[in-house]
């Protein structure tokens, strides 16, 4: 812990807005990354989340070392982790394809909110060094991040088909190049029924035969078969 | 002066009515500013948010009021105890799902209203240090809300503007030109992360449309990618999401 701080962790006027002025920049550092890259929660969802939790933090401690009520100090602050993870949870959106997307985001969200509980408390140095980290994490070992989904083997595979036959001849195409198929997961699309068959839709989990597989582009081109994508 | 001050920070009929008061004022404000946005919560889901969030607090004040009152003695004997913060720390996870509820995905695939969850909940925050009656807490957390939500708004904008990062919307005849499109993002060096396709419906008139999300060169700004888009002739409407 830092000595010479000690005025600022009281409840002064000036404390308090030096808790919440701190609270208010790192998740404003934070979003300004989160707006920059366009996700669903920026600039502001992050300074006032970052905020709330600043403020609930510290009236946690005001009623029992100004008012001196008998209260848990602690109590507070920890039903702020639970909140956030709620409003995380509905930033986060599965797509038709079944990919999961937003989560990143909601971490950084939860995160954020705990940076915002040290400040309150007024631990600035973990508030001030948790921030510091998450910029890192966001910017430079994004990068190592996508670099590394190159490596990945296990492969997922969606195609719409309407007829039954094309999708099989796929599939026995796909195994005599070596790949091993895991799982097909299939499902109907009620309210598609152009042509002379319903759209279906199918996601083969596969193991690639070779580290780097892209999708043979004539695959499109077989009649029965509407979109072949690699996720 | 100094006595006056503290009558406010004791808990008695008056400082409960000037808190309940200040709850309803401040839950006021930030939501009539909300509410011109177009936002689902206004004036009124702000204000009703703030005052209970004030309440809770004030309600496990009077417990405690109690227990060192009127139920002094029942108190000493079995044992009584109460925890002030229990019930406002309820608050935050409870108003946590009002919150979450209030977030959309739109059809164009973008998850909208989380900022809007954020300072529904903020302010949920800032009436539960308004019950606890921390007036300095308040005033700053007040302005400071309010600053972020009038003036760093035009702030966010300009950085999403700035960004090298871009999803749009693109609605286009028939399935086949689709390749069209890319064809002409290719030609701008764009980098293109992922593409989401609706094939559309002919019979509902349902138009073909994707959303593509993607990484811009250096040099070049949203608008060039939109207006070099509106140019093909097969393009019907383009979007930033």
């Amino acid at each position: 812990m830092i000595t010479g701080l000690e005025t600022l962790r009281d409840f002064s006027m000036l404390s308090t807005f030096a808790k919440m002025l701190c609270a208010m920049i790192c998740g404003g550092a934070i979003g300004l990354e989160r707006e920059y890259k366009g996700r669903s929660a920026g600039f502001r969802t992050h300074i006032l989340i970052c905020l709330g939790a600043c403020m609930t933090a510290m009236t946690g401690q005001y009623i029992v070392i100004v008012l001196h009520y008998s209260a848990d100090m602690a109590r507070l602050g920890a039903q702020v982790i639970a909140g956030i993870g709620f409003i995380g949870a509905g930033a986060i959106i599965v797509t038709k394809k079944n990919q999961v997307k937003g989560l990143t985001t909601s971490a950084g969200l939860w995160t954020t909110a705990i940076t915002g509980l040290a400040f309150g408390s007024g631990f600035y140095e973990g508030g001030v060094l948790t921030t510091v980290l998450i910029l890192l994490a966001e910017t430079v070992l994004s990068r190592y991040e996508y670099a590394s989904h190159n490596y990945v083997r296990r492969q997922i595979l969606y195609v719409e088909f309407t007829r039954r036959a094309a999708f099989d001849f796929i599939m026995s195409e796909m195994k005599t190049r070596g790949d091993r198929i895991e799982e097909v997961e299939m499902t109907q699309d009620g309210e598609t029924k152009e042509r002379n068959g319903k759209t279906q839709r199918a996601y083969v989990y596969y193991r690639a035969a070779e580290k780097e597989t892209e999708v043979e582009t004539n695959w499109t081109d077989i009649p029965g078969i509407d979109l072949v994508e690699l996720i | 002066m100094q006595e006056l001050v503290t009558y406010f920070h004791e808990f008695n009929i008056a400082s409960v009515s000037l808190r309940l008061f200040m709850a309803m004022i401040a839950g006021a404000f930030i939501g009539v500013e909300r509410g011109r946005r177009g936002n689902p919560a206004g004036l009124r889901t702000y204000m009703l948010v703030s005052i209970g969030s004030a309440l809770t607090m004030l309600i496990s004040m009077y417990d405690y009021q109690m227990i060192h009152g009127q139920w002094a003695e029942l108190a000493a004997v079995y044992d009584i105890s109460v925890d002030v913060s229990r019930y406002s720390a309820k608050v935050t996870s409870g108003i946590g799902f009002l919150a979450a509820g209030s977030i959309l995905v739109n059809r164009r695939k973008r998850v909208k209203g989380v900022t809007s969850a954020a300072s529904l909940w903020a302010s949920a925050c800032m009436g539960i240090s308004i019950g606890a009656g921390y007036y300095g807490c308040i005033l700053i957390g007040f302005l400071m809300i309010h600053f972020i939500n009038v003036f760093l708004f035009p702030v966010s904008g300009w950085v999403a503007a700035k960004s090298r990062d871009m999803s749009i919307y693109v609605e286009y005849d028939g399935f086949c030109n689709l390749k069209e499109v890319l064809e002409a993002l290719h030609q701008t060096d764009v980098l293109i992360f992922d593409v989401d396709i609706d094939k559309g419906q002919k019979k509902s008139g349902k138009k073909s449309s994707a959303v593509i999300s993607m990484r811009l060169p250096k040099k070049i700004d949203h608008g060039t990618v939109l207006k070099h888009l509106m140019r093909l002739p097969c393009v019907q409407e383009v979007n930033e999401v």
